[in-house]
């Protein structure tokens, strides 16, 4: 099959009418989320996996996927007004963006940060369209060991780059890894861990966790929060939108620049689009020969960091799609997705079903034009949104919560279970321990028993076959340096606070 | 007086829990399921070795805590876990028995007592607009069995 011809069959499945509504559906749903500070892209896409499930897979998969990227267009508008992010990646949006609305210039911003948005988007989806094969056909010849040391290369750096304490981050990808334990063992159709609840041998669902940790977590921690900021701007009109000769100048190297530091982040599994945000405002403002006036209203502030946040949403799928590796607790959702629907994720993806495969990615290109061509008339909508108030918004995602994991199989149980990691996770919280990791160990965990067995079994029970076959030893070397690496920086930071 | 991080305060908690965790998996683990050898796992080899490692790390967390010296309080904020826990317990109970405008109503008042700003009576009317909105999208729009109103008590 030729590379024209697979475009074909996505372009087809993109623009079907079914396809083409939910991508719709999507990305709308996504802007929503993404202004209204207090719900995440997260949050969403876990509520809105148990609706999904009476749809086709590639429908699914294309308004999740919506969901994710468009949330990252609108989470900069809150940034920009009222200079409280919308998204955790749009925190940066702030530093410039909220400044430029105080000059009066908050239209220009807007504007801006879509353009580089779309940008951003556009080149993830190209570097997407063109590694992905790539990537899979190299994938296709790993064996279990390979699979299992690539599943424990992706737990450990999800765990250990991003996280402030990266013995925390490992400790929650076992935690995760334990409680994706309980349940039916498939080698011995033992039920493990069940506590005699016969409702938990098929194991805790994903999406009771995915709720409870991160939805009524979240709610449960922010509950208290009250009202809204003053909005700096409530009429902005079409005229003042468009920047003028001079922004447009500076602003399109940053948004270039941004795009490739964002498609490198996302490409990696735990970075995400919060470092490649901040990232690539540090360098905008390194390179820039005017750097004093960052922070003050310099657009390349806001041009840079919401391209890099939105080519991060789209690489990501890269290792997501061709490796099933997820780098990040969306990307573990959308694996989620597709396993509810009986697909399993891996290099097979792109051989198995390339409609789906194909149809994702160029829908992709289909949500990315509909957010652009509809952001700027509905800037008004957007606006008066980003006004709601928390305290009526929280009750209403506390019950879309219990709605949604209870409609999944009528049981009350389900609903009991996501308070219970809902409590959970406020506790996490409270010890300072992310929830990320464990979402990633929880959905990688049986797959890497089920590889560890199986390379074990073929090797007749010899350990070293993990390094000696090239590929598996080369993950595993990374490993081990990334856990060095983890080990040395927490060290030297006890021993600096020692001196202090 | 050197400025102490304020990172890392509670770890003894975190240390305890993780240390705590990982002892009731691994312990479990090795008395309810078969381990096997290393070449040919049981059920019980994957667990019971992941949940010594979470010991463990909670053991390393812990001692550093010790070390460290300065404890802090997990500073859980009681009315806000009980208020929405009391909410998401009521819908539990009562979406089967009673309905979704009772389910829905006692959820939304419940849960806006962890918030000052919502009152009883506008909690109230909240929960009534939710209602609607629940069987609209729900109900209607996406067929989910559970009746605006019932009376259950079987």
């Amino acid at each position: 099959m030729s590379w024209l011809e697979y475009l074909g069959i996505g372009l087809s499945q993109a623009l079907s009418l079914s396809t083409l509504w939910f991508c719709f559906l999507g990305v709308m749903l996504g802007m929503i989320v993404g202004v209204l500070p207090g719900i995440g892209a997260v949050a969403a896409i876990a509520l809105l996996l148990p609706y999904t499930y009476e749809l086709n897979p590639t429908d699914a998969l294309v308004m999740l996927a919506g969901v994710y990227y468009g949330s990252a267009y609108g989470g900069s508008i809150a940034s920009i007004l009222l200079n409280l992010p919308g998204t955790p990646s749009s925190a940066v949006a702030c530093l410039d963006g909220y400044p430029m609305a105080q000059q009066g210039r908050a239209g220009v911003a807007l504007f801006i940060t879509t353009i580089g948005s779309f940008v951003g988007a556009t080149i993830g989806i190209l570097l997407l369209m063109g590694f992905a094969p790539v990537i899979t056909r190299f994938a296709l010849d790993f064996r279990p060991a390979d699979y299992f040391s690539m599943m424990l290369l992706g737990l450990i750096a999800a765990s250990t780059i991003s996280s402030a304490t990266p013995l925390k981050g490992i400790a929650m990808v076992i935690l995760g890894i334990l409680i994706g334990m309980i349940g039916t063992d498939v080698n011995s159709g033992t039920a493990r861990y069940s506590l005699g609840f016969h409702e938990l041998t098929d194991g805790i669902g994903i999406v009771a966790i995915a709720m409870g940790l991160f939805g009524i977590t979240e709610v449960i921690a922010s509950a208290r929060q009250t009202g809204t900021a003053q909005l700096h701007a409530s009429q902005i009109s079409f005229r003042s939108m468009w920047p003028n000769r001079e922004d447009w100048r500076r602003s399109w190297m940053p948004m270039v620049r941004g795009s490739w530091i964002g498609s490198f982040f996302g490409a990696l599994p735990g970075t995400g689009g919060t470092i490649s945000a901040f990232m690539a405002y540090a360098l905008e403002k390194r390179v820039s020969r005017s750097p004093e006036r960052f922070g003050r209203g310099a657009i390349e502030g806001v041009a840079a960091p919401e391209a890099a946040n939105n080519a991060c949403d789209q690489t990501a799928f890269i290792p997501t799609l061709t490796l099933g590796v997820p780098g990040s607790v969306t990307m573990a959702l959308m694996l989620g997705a597709l396993m509810i629907h009986g697909i399993a994720p891996g290099p097979n993806l792109i051989v198995e079903k390339p409609e789906l495969f194909w149809g994702l990615i160029m829908s992709f290109w289909v949500g990315n034009l509909m957010l652009l061509v509809l952001n700027i008339p509905l800037i008004g909508i957007w606006i008066r949104l980003v006004t709601v108030p928390y305290h009526l918004l929280y009750p209403a995602v506390i019950l879309l919560v219990c709605i949604g994991v209870y409609s999944l199989q009528n049981s009350v149980f389900d609903v009991a279970v996501a308070l219970a990691c809902g409590l959970v996770g406020y506790l996490f919280r409270l010890l300072e321990l992310p929830p990320a990791p464990l979402l990633l160990g929880f959905v990688l965990g049986p797959m890497m028993e089920e590889y560890l067995r199986r390379a074990l079994v073929l090797s007749d029970g010899e350990f070293s076959v993990f390094v000696t076959r090239p590929v598996s030893g080369g993950f595993l070397a990374v490993s081990a340096l990334l856990l060095v690496w983890a080990a040395v920086s927490t060290m030297r930071r006890v021993s600096t606070r020692r001196i202090a | 007086m050197p400025e102490h991080p304020i990172e890392g305060r509670k770890d003894l908690w975190t240390g305890l829990f993780l240390l705590g965790v990982g002892l009731v998996f691994s312990i479990y683990g090795w008395r309810e399921y078969p381990m096997g050898t290393l070449a040919d796992m049981g059920p019980g080899m994957f667990p019971v070795m992941l949940g010594l490692l979470l010991a463990a790390i909670g053991v390393l967390i812990l001692v550093a805590a010790l070390m460290r010296g300065q404890f802090a309080g997990l500073g859980v904020d009681w009315r806000v876990l009980f208020s929405i826990t009391a909410g998401i317990l009521a819908f539990i109970l009562t979406i089967e028995r009673f309905g979704v405008a009772v389910a829905v109503v006692s959820l939304t008042v419940l849960a806006s007592l962890a918030n000052h700003r919502l009152s009883f009576g506008r909690s109230i009317v909240l929960g009534g607009v939710l209602t609607i909105a629940v069987m609209l999208i729900f109900v209607y729009g996406l067929g989910i069995p559970v009746r605006l109103l019932a009376w259950n008590l079987s």
